[in-house]
């Protein structure tokens, strides 16, 4: 009897890191918020982003779509956030 | 699914929030209340606020997925147990992929065994022709499947393309739709019980595509594929056309093939649902039963991307209304024209979201963008007037032709 074939594919690993975390105040920043797409989350995020403003005086609150709801936001997105803003968070469709 | 995926993405302990369901239908106060509830874990993963511990315990290593250690020389119901262990099964046994059978699927082609045929580009993961060539035998397919196989993961690349569909929780299948001379010669059933099981090419060329979905992509259930209920068409959902008892061109030859060419044309549904209507011989009744159905309450009503269906008419009702001097094409367009609900419904309902709120109740709101988005097969025994429809959201479909491949005796 020969050996079995595996029939699984090879997730192509990237090297990536995490954004520093603890080094910067949310008084005044400017966070991102990433809108999954779905319904009702544009209306979530704008919630989260007023409470930001109210409760913690987190300064400009951006907020962008994602075209598609399970897909990550396109580069152009991360890339205009990441360099805009001090926070960002990303919403994933379920 | 959110571990896995940082995991995939190599950035195990990747931190997040898990937002309690239901979002979408709750109201503006609903949803800040909802955010309220989040924003405590929205400030920890952020590191800021009291709690600036942002790692989430990552414990389990991650398992290497190229498996370097597989048996030799074992008697097969171990490796049949072998296969259950990995997790490369969906449920039923497996035929163990041995070195052996894989060549000899890889010998049906002529193709470079390394060759990209189907990839997710988000997830990082493709299928080769060779992943695909384990999996056809696992599935239980014989050789000559392999080329059909292999056509409907190519129809299904361009399908799903930059797009997620093969992981909703909509739970959809792939449904297969094989046309043309390879039919016969292989034996797809287009006949009785189309739709059920029976038939080795139907099953095994059908189960092979969920195969390597779930093992070359890696879209599990319990890890990447999350459905809310699923389908029992994910194990196989495979038909061939009953052209010799359409009256009508077959799929194939309406997208341009010739109808001595064989093709496998791929769509996704959510599910099979079955059409009674033997009470009439008007085309009119017959099509209206099947365009209610088209439309029942229970449907996803997606506004944004436009609505579609695939109609499996049995060729008992497909004659009598070709009988009737209609054609294919006049049939597709009356589906289309009462394909949807009425305003006053979808709004007693509460699936109006996306519509005009000066729309009158009385108004007709069509679900597909147009009659393309209808897709219609003739499949079944004449025996009786049953058809099928299978809704679907995603309901672009792609064609491919299968090449000529070589039958084992």
């Amino acid at each position: 009897m020969p050996g079995l074939v595996a029939p699984i594919g090879r997730v192509e690993r990237i090297s990536r890191t995490l954004a520093p975390r603890g080094q910067a105040e949310l008084r005044g920043a400017r966070v991102g918020l990433v809108d999954s797409g779905k319904r009702n989350a544009d209306r979530f995020v704008q919630a989260l982003g007023e409470l930001l403003r109210e409760r913690f005086g987190v300064g400009e609150v951006l907020i962008r779509r994602k075209p598609n709801p399970t897909l990550p936001a396109p580069r152009e997105m991360l890339r205009e956030l990441s360099e805009a803003c001090t926070f960002v968070v990303h919403a994933v469709g379920d | 699914m959110a571990d896995t995926r940082a995991r995939d993405l190599g950035v195990p302990g990747y931190p997040y929030v898990a937002i309690p369901h239901p979002l979408s239908s709750l109201t503006s106060a609903e949803l800040r209340a909802r955010a309220e509830q989040v924003l405590p874990e929205v400030l920890r993963v952020l590191g800021v606020g009291e709690a600036r511990d942002v790692g989430r315990g990552w414990e389990r290593p991650a398992r290497p997925e190229e498996e370097a250690f597989l048996p030799r020389g074992d008697a097969v119901p171990s490796l049949i147990e072998f296969c259950y262990e990995q997790g490369w099964t969906d449920g039923l046994p497996v035929v163990p992929p041995t070195e052996e059978l894989v060549q000899r699927f890889l010998a049906q082609v002529q193709r470079d065994p390394d060759e990209v045929v189907l990839s997710q580009e988000h997830l990082g993961r493709s299928c080769t022709v060779r992943l695909a060539a384990a999996n056809a035998v696992m599935a239980g397919c014989r050789p000559e499947h392999f080329p059909v196989v292999l056509a409907a993961l190519e129809a299904l690349q361009a399908l799903v393309e930059n797009r997620a569909v093969l992981m909703p929780q909509h739970g959809q299948a792939v449904l297969l739709i094989v046309n043309g001379p390879i039919r016969n010669r292989l034996a797809f059933n287009c006949k009785d019980n189309v739709l059920g099981p029976g038939d080795r090419a139907n099953a095994t060329v059908g189960r092979a595509i969920r195969l390597v979905i779930q093992n070359a992509l890696g879209i599990r259930p319990h890890v990447y594929d999350l459905s809310t209920q699923g389908t029992p068409a994910k194990y196989s959902f495979c038909i061939a056309e009953n052209e010799e008892e359409s009256p009508w061109e077959p799929l194939h030859v309406e997208r341009g093939f010739a109808r001595e060419e064989s093709t496998v044309t791929v769509a996704l549904a959510q599910s099979t649902l079955h059409v009674e209507q033997r009470d009439s011989k008007r085309p009119e009744h017959i099509l209206l039963s099947i365009a209610d159905s088209m439309s029942y309450a229970g449907a996803y009503f997606p506004w944004r991307f436009g609505h579609g269906s695939i109609v499996v008419m049995g060729p008992e009702h497909a004659q009598l209304i070709a009988e009737a001097g209609w054609s294919k094409h006049r049939v597709r367009e009356f589906l289309w024209e009462h394909f949807g609900r009425r305003a006053g419904e979808l709004r007693r309902l509460a699936k109006a979201g996306g519509l005009d709120p000066d729309l009158p109740d009385e108004a007709f709101v069509r679900f597909a963008p147009g009659p393309e988005a209808i897709t219609l097969v003739i499949a079944g025994a004449r025996n009786a007037g049953v058809s099928t429809v299978c809704p679907t959201f995603a309901w672009q479909t792609a064609t491919r032709g299968v090449p000529e491949a070589r039958v084992h005796e």
